[in-house]
């Protein structure tokens, strides 16, 4: 709520150069304001949707997700059962365990069980984890924001830069006609020449 | 001060009151809206955008795959805006036929001496002016730094299909590492790439080549501006890359001959160089 409020405010001042201002140059720094405040305001919005920049790394962003967060789980039900089994040998999970049954065999290494009940483990461990990486996909807690409006206000930065030129040499222009920036005295020398 | 004078000032403002009170009225339910954003487009994107258009980064694969139709329409608007910031600088010459010749402050040189040749102001020799203007700052900072900027402009635009960039930011970086040789480079040791004529072809040939990679993809029969690449066995990640360096090179070359112009480096009609000052 704050941040559409500065850009609400950042707006109104770049409106108020160019209404306020009489040169030229600052006029056009204006609506340069304007324009940035307008694709902050776009890229804000669009960002409200996910926490990740929209870049797949791995090809598909559902796979990672609930690889992410099997590994997650199974390195926190792993902490919880090697502390239930007395163990204090620190378990070191988190790059390694990618999958769900790497995770299951690292529980069940650190609990020094059988083979057997390593098997009962997984499937037991892969059920929950998978329905639990299915909802958290649904849910969009490893989703990415939307790039819809960042590739949209990618055009809109470079055509601000190019008619920002251009309105400086239309300024130059003026400037090299008339001799001044200012408005008003451009004005007055226009329509007071003989 | 006098109610008078209070008054006047008050009254010298009011115009930009009432309008700031207009805009803000109108803008408040645009920038105070509370509807939650649709995500079906994002959703999509997550599960079908690297299979649909052959790129990881999503945004690449909006602005060159979903809609490149789009990103063709922004580089004709780039080539109008430097065509038009060009034609205006550098035919500068002609603008001085109305005839304002006074020598206050802030006067242009007087347009009768222009067109005769001579000037009446001390201007000095063109060649001194150049030196005047390179000082030591703006040679170490800018011409060192300048093919530093370049190569990271390069990288950007290379790199764009796996990490944020691609043809336009890369471009923009290029044209900033343009001017900045431009800028610190010494007087006859300056690379071609500051050269007008050398941005001009290279961004004529850039768009050049945006055209015909989008007709490519009709002649090997999948449809305008599709990816193509699949088809024909090689990765489809290659015409991602191959749009980004295109484009990379087209907005690099436009935004830095209009830098280059700007620093009146740009040679008129005639073929000398015009705007001294």
């Amino acid at each position: 709520m704050i941040e559409r409020i500065a850009l609400f405010v950042l707006f109104l001042l770049g409106f108020a150069v160019i209404v306020g201002h009489k040169n030229v140059v600052k006029k056009i720094f204006g609506l340069n304001i304007i324009n940035n405040a307008a694709v902050i305001l776009f890229v804000l919005e669009g960002a409200k949707v996910g926490n990740q920049a929209p870049i797949l790394t791995t090809g598909a962003a559902v796979a990672g997700a609930a690889a992410g967060s099997a590994g997650g789980s199974g390195g926190a039900v792993a902490g919880a059962v090697a502390q239930m089994s007395g163990e204090v040998t620190p378990v070191a999970l988190a790059p390694a365990a990618g999958t769900v049954d790497s995770a299951c065999a690292a529980i069940a290494e650190a609990s020094g069980a059988g083979p057997g009940a390593a098997a009962g483990l997984t499937g037991d461990l892969a059920g929950n984890v998978a329905e639990g990486a299915n909802s958290l996909a649904n849910l969009g807690a490893f989703s990415v924001v939307d790039p819809v409006p960042q590739a949209l206000m990618l055009t809109a930065i470079v055509i601000g830069v190019c008619i920002t030129a251009l309105a400086l040499a239309l300024a130059f222009r003026l400037y090299k006609a008339t001799g001044t920036f200012d408005i008003d005295e451009m004005y007055r020398r226009i329509h007071h020449e003989p | 001060m006098t109610p008078r004078r209070v008054f006047s000032a008050l009254w010298s403002i009011l115009p930009l009151v009432i309008s700031l009170v207009a805009v803000g009225a109108i803008l408040i339910p645009i920038f105070l809206e509370s509807t939650p954003w649709p995500v079906e487009a994002r959703n999509h994107l997550e599960d079908q955008g690297v299979a649909e258009s052959g790129a990881q980064n999503l945004v690449s694969a909006v602005y060159l795959g979903y809609r490149a139709f789009d990103t063709l329409g922004e580089t004709i608007v780039l080539l109008v805006a430097v065509s038009g910031t060009i034609g205006i600088i550098a035919r500068a010459k002609g603008a001085l036929a109305k005839g304002f010749d006074r020598e206050d402050k802030g006067s242009p040189v007087p347009a009768v001496a222009l067109a005769a040749g001579t000037t009446s102001l001390s201007a000095p020799p063109p060649r001194l002016r150049r030196a005047k203007t390179r000082t030591d700052l703006l040679e170490v900072v800018t011409g060192k730094l300048g093919p530093v900027v370049l190569v990271f402009g390069f990288y950007v635009m290379l790199y764009g299909h796996l990490s944020p960039g691609g043809g336009f930011q890369g471009g923009v970086v290029i044209a900033s590492g343009i001017v900045f040789l431009a800028l610190g480079g010494k007087e006859g040791a300056s690379t071609r790439l500051t050269e007008a004529g050398v941005l001009a072809r290279l961004e004529a040939m850039a768009f050049f080549f945006l055209v015909l990679a989008a007709f490519l993809g009709m002649f090997m029969g999948s449809g305008f501006f599709t990816n193509f690449l699949a088809g024909v066995g090689l990765p489809s990640v290659g015409f991602i890359i191959l749009l980004n360096i295109i484009i990379g090179l087209k907005v690099g070359a436009g935004i830095g001959f209009m830098g280059i112009a700007m620093l009146s480096r740009v040679e008129g009609a005639k073929g000398e160089e015009v705007n001294h000052d």
